[in-house]
């Protein structure tokens, strides 16, 4: 398997970057698409998503078939991705690491900003939230 | 397992092209006369024909006699299906986001 790296500009040197099973592909106005995981072994970040042209963002995996899109049909949708991990049964011997990955967007509605998340769990079902945190467990830790 | 059904009279059907050869004595509608868009969505869902299998259908016997529109549904399904995908969306969210730019 294509091992991807990044370019990390403060060290001067290209890292590797692990696999997710979750991976983002955001695709633009012109059909462009940028990666997460370049076809070519890039590593793309977060940060490289130019939002002002976005029209759609999808979640795939190199391990399952689904799909998860989101669909920017209004300008004012700001493009939220962040992962949530969890230590499961932390420090016995049934410890176990599981990383929720979760995308969505805010919008600002006059004074307020809404803010809708969709969370892929562990067994890839999808959660639709305002409030990640809600989503825990009752003997875990997270980050 | 029943995969079509009429919505304006009691019929149902489990092949797409028994629904679509249905004529509803209802309404006096007929699906295949359905605008474009719900035949291809409904197509999409389905499964390759298989004769025979409607439940409550007058209309079998006069499908079976006709291959030729067997294939051409086929087709036309296929070729459908394959560009109702995301060209057709992004190209739907292009406009929409462009309009809102625009009342912005």
């Amino acid at each position: 398997m294509l091992k991807h790296k990044f370019f990390r500009k403060d060290l001067e040197k290209w890292i590797s970057a692990p696999a997710e099973v979750w991976q983002w592909e955001a695709t633009y106005e012109d059909g462009g698409v940028l990666k997460q995981f370049g076809d070519d072994g890039v590593f793309h970040q977060f940060a490289e998503i130019d939002q002002e042209r976005l029209a759609m963002f999808k979640m795939v995996s190199p391990e399952y078939s689904q799909t998860y899109t989101l669909l920017f049909s209004d300008p004012a949708m700001k493009l939220i991705h962040f992962y949530r991990n969890k230590v499961l049964n932390a420090g016995t011997a049934d410890e176990e690491r599981i990383r929720y990955y979760c995308f969505g967007y805010e919008k600002r509605i006059g004074t307020k900003v809404h803010k809708t998340i969709m969370m892929i769990t562990p067994t890839n079902d999808l959660v639709v939230t305002e409030e990640p945190a809600l989503v825990t467990s009752s003997n875990d830790s997270s980050s | 397992m029943l995969k079509h059904i009429c919505g304006q009279c009691s019929k149902t059907f489990k092949s797409q092209s028994a629904y679509l050869t249905h004529h509803c004595l209802t309404t006096g509608y007929s699906p295949k006369h359905a605008p474009l868009q719900v035949v291809i969505t409904d197509l999409k869902k389905t499964p390759p024909f298989q004769g025979g299998d409607e439940l409550s259908s007058d209309m079998s016997s006069s499908f079976r006699g006709n291959p030729a529109l067997q294939s051409g549904e086929d087709v036309i399904a296929k070729k459908k299906t394959d560009k109702l995908s995301e060209n057709d969306i992004l190209a739907a969210v292009t406009a929409t986001r462009k309009a809102k730019q625009r009342n912005a």
